[in-house]
């Protein structure tokens, strides 16, 4: 089994499947000692629809770190790569020239570094960048940085393709997310203020118990749902 | 963001004139001149300051792209300023791309923005609307149900309730200004309120 952007960050399946189980089951449980008695037999439907959101949280966290440092990288890419083709027209030199680069993504720049150290301890460059720039998760950063060590003298991708189809599929995936979690926010009061109406118990302690489901359900929806920032 | 595309299109002319063998700071005093905002730029490179110093200033508060271009003029100063301008023609399109679409974005936010918070007006209504008459409906029986009439709880209940649904929606879609959807959402909900509750205890 593979969990997109585990292998990329080095996360162990297993053990990224172990801490999601066990965030959802202590999720579902804070929420049964919340809700109490105030939402009656619907309580462990909605405690086992909870703990199953989290786990989702938990098992898609390291995907939505590595798009967002793709979609950075894309970025940089487009500075990169010809970046790399000015100076590697002034030195005419690949080593000189990977030496010389850098980049304002912290990733693009610590590959550029280490690719450095490793021609300085005599690596070929086109080695050096290969090695270096295996935690890079952009394809076009990656060709950007290729392109700097390798003799042909092809265009490299300048990223834009790359970012561009990263910003459509986030805005479609908005697309999706936005409407969900507006129906969650608008449903959840309603609901849980019918709950109250034809509850059997009232009073203060019910108002509490309801307010903490809600905000519980609220949060585990804005997680879900929100979107990841533009770069 | 008119300020950036504008930007944007004075940095490509800049570009196009070191492609065709000007300095890097003439180019950049020839193309931006006549046009105040760009004046703290030219200033600083008549006075000798170093071209990062002008470019900093010419790009600040702008958008990341325009930083983009503005890396680039750097560089062209760093390495060779005729392969810079010449290749910068694409990287230009593509950062305007970019911009447009970041543009786009922002309408799109806005009118989003603008559904949150009549999400929220709908919701504070409905939730009052439940909290008031919910009761007196539930006391024909309809549902066999025992319900809560007369309750003082359930309203601070569904207050409570719908401030914390408009308050995340809000902070979902207007980010900073987070606050229109709760004070829309409480709004609707007391202004409901007054206008069943009379009806709500003549039943």
């Amino acid at each position: 089994m593979t969990i997109p952007g585990a292998s990329e960050l080095g996360l162990d399946v297993r053990v990224l499947l172990l801490i999601g189980a066990a965030s959802g089951t202590a999720g579902a449980f804070v929420f049964g000692l919340v809700a109490g008695g105030s939402l009656g037999p619907a309580s462990q439907e909605v405690s086992l629809a909870l703990g199953a959101v989290i786990l989702y949280l938990v098992v898609s966290t390291p995907k939505r770190m590595v798009e967002g440092e793709k979609s950075l990288q894309a970025k940089e890419s487009a500075f990169v790569s010809l970046s790399a083709t000015a100076c590697r027209s002034v030195t005419g030199s690949r080593c000189l020239t990977i030496l010389s680069m850098n980049s304002q993504e912290k990733e693009v720049s610590q590959a550029f570094r280490e690719a450095g150290r490793l021609i300085l301890l005599g690596e070929d460059p086109e080695t050096a960048v290969d090695m270096a720039s295996k935690r890079i998760t952009s394809y076009s950063a990656k060709s950007a940085m290729l392109s700097a060590a390798t003799i042909s003298a092809r265009t490299p991708a300048t990223g834009g393709e790359e970012f561009s189809g990263l910003q459509n599929a986030m805005d479609l995936e908005s697309e999706v997310k936005v409407p969900l979690f507006m129906t969650v926010c608008f449903f959840t009061p309603v609901l849980l203020v019918l709950a109250a109406v034809f509850g059997h118990d009232s009073g203060p302690q019910s108002t509490v118990e309801l307010s903490g489901c809600g905000l519980l359900v609220l949060d585990a929806a804005y997680f879900a749902t929100s979107s990841r920032k533009e770069p | 963001m008119n300020e950036d595309f504008s930007l944007m299109n004075s940095l490509r002319r800049v570009f196009e004139a070191i492609a065709s063998g000007q300095g890097v700071s003439r180019s950049m005093l020839r193309e931006l001149g006549g046009q105040r905002r760009y004046s703290g730029a030219r200033r600083m490179l008549l006075l000798g300051h170093s071209l990062e110093s002008a470019v900093g200033e010419l790009v600040k508060g702008s958008s990341k792209e325009v930083g983009v271009l503005g890396s680039l003029l750097m560089e062209a100063r760093k390495s060779s300023a005729s392969v810079v301008g010449r290749s910068s023609e694409s990287v230009s399109n593509t950062v305007e791309k970019w911009a447009k679409l970041r543009e786009n974005r922002r309408l799109e936010a806005q009118s989003q923005q603008f559904r949150g918070v009549l999400a929220s007006g709908v919701m504070g209504a409905v939730t009052s609307m439940v909290c008031t008459l919910g009761p007196l409906l539930g006391s024909f029986g309809l549902m066999g149900q025992h319900t809560v009439s007369g309750d003082p709880w359930l309203p601070v209940t569904g207050g409570c309730l719908a401030l914390m649904g408009s308050t995340m929606l809000g902070l979902s879609l207007s980010g900073g200004r987070f606050y229109r959807s709760p004070a829309v959402c409480m709004a609707s909900f007391f202004l409901v309120r007054f206008a069943v509750g009379p009806l709500a205890q003549a039943g």
